[in-house]
């Protein structure tokens, strides 16, 4: 019975939340926002036909978007309900960080999911390899894969301490901070390298060179919609360890340090062309021709 | 920036289509010497070929001298000054008299066994 209750005001907020995106004007007016800050980052001049069909993705992205606020709130909210109320006394950290990487997850995997695939029988490349570092920063990717390692090696390190089968001075409080944080901050830098090795190793179909440019942004918006997500749950992981009764004082500071770290990375994206190249390199031709 | 553009519908082979235009890029600079090139897997599914129709094309292209593949680094366009380099070598000028002895075999006809044979012949009838 309790457990019915908690799912339906899980499954209702989450609805809540997924109609509020969906529905509210002021996220369907903003919803090109990212492909323009994407088109100015990464120095692409997008023509009608360009912008026509990153218009149409954009509609497709703002539903994706939606619904994975509204699954990703209910799930987490459903957890932190679950779990010890103690623990996560009542702040709904877990509900808020599912929230970030519902979005997140649903905005990027709108990504696969091109509208208007090709579906004549030409097709065009810009024989450009699509890799991990051919689209990301390798500081970027540095960021991720340390928040990732920094995660799973707190999971481990307190779950060890908690269950006393290491003699380490670490209190329960502390090994059971480790055990959250790192869980939360594990899990999202991990799903994010998942997904964008996912994203790049998907085929970027095209038949001519409108659809190549904006298949181009598509792609690079996905990869960086998974970089906010991780670089968002890293705050949200540093303050589920400020909240923690009696837990050590290095436990925030080195969470806080990480938090720092992954949102400096995030402000220090300037206008480059590799967040798109093949748009980049396409739209530069048609400039000087 | 030229496209490469593969047409399903052309009498003319994929491979063949990929071989000649991707040489053409080479040739033009599309394509900047040392410039990696994507793996045959990823170029397959992104024009919708068949992994072993772009393994092919590389093969042919590689075999005419204009990229190479360096093991799990990848496959490159082949760089000028490298080419240079080795063409003043006495085993690079080998080379470069085999590719072009190759690629006159191929614009005949002519198997692998065939060219073979004729290298075995014309080898006594030489002084070093």
């Amino acid at each position: 019975m309790k457990f019915t209750a908690l799912l339906v005001v899980a499954l209702v907020s989450g609805f809540g939340f997924f109609a509020a995106a969906r529905w509210i004007p002021y996220f369907d007016r903003t919803r090109m926002a990212p492909f323009d800050a994407m088109l100015t980052l990464a120095d692409v001049k997008a023509d009608e036909n360009v912008r026509a069909r990153l218009e149409a993705q954009a509609a497709r992205r703002h539903v994706w978007g939606a619904i994975g606020t509204g699954v990703g709130y209910s799930a987490g909210l459903m957890a932190s309900m679950l779990w010890d109320p103690t623990v996560v006394d009542d702040d709904g950290l877990l509900a808020l960080a599912g929230f970030f990487v519902g979005v997140a997850i649903g905005q990027s995997l709108s990504a696969l999911f091109p509208v208007n695939p090709p579906n004549g029988p030409v097709r065009v490349t810009a024989m450009q390899p699509h890799g991990m570092t051919d689209y990301l920063h390798r500081r970027e990717i540095a960021v991720e894969v340390s928040l990732a390692v920094l995660g799973w090696a707190s999971v481990v390190s307190g779950t060890l301490a908690s269950t006393n089968r290491v003699d380490v001075p670490v209190s329960d409080a502390t090994g059971l901070a480790l055990v959250l944080a790192g869980a939360l901050l594990g899990f999202v830098a991990t799903t994010t390298l998942v997904g964008q090795r996912w994203l790049l190793t998907t085929p970027l179909r095209a038949q001519d060179e409108d659809q190549l440019v904006a298949a181009d942004i598509v792609l690079a918006l996905g990869l960086r919609d998974l970089f906010g997500m991780t670089i968002s749950a890293t705050p949200l992981a540093a303050s589920t360890t400020w909240f923690l009764p009696d837990r050590a004082w290095w436990l925030p500071a080195t969470f806080t340090a990480a938090a720092l770290v992954s949102v400096g990375a995030a402000l220090g994206v300037r206008k480059r062309p590799n967040l798109a190249p093949v748009a980049h390199r396409l739209s530069a031709r048609s400039r000087t021709a | 920036m030229t496209l490469l553009v593969i047409d399903h519908d052309s009498v003319v082979p994929p491979f063949e289509q990929l071989r000649t235009q991707v040489a053409a890029m080479i040739v033009t600079g599309e394509l900047e010497p040392g410039q990696k090139l994507p793996t045959v897997r990823q170029l397959a599914s992104d024009v919708g070929l068949a992994a072993n129709t772009v393994a092919r094309a590389y093969r042919e292209l590689e075999a005419d001298g204009v990229i190479s593949t360096q093991g799990r680094r990848g496959t490159f366009v082949r760089s000028r000054l490298f080419e240079q380099q080795d063409a003043m070598s006495p085993e690079g000028a080998a080379r470069q008299a085999a590719i072009n002895f190759t690629q006159t075999a191929r614009r005949n006809g002519m198997s692998l066994a065939e060219a073979t044979r004729l290298v075995e012949a014309a080898w006594p009838r030489t002084t070093s």
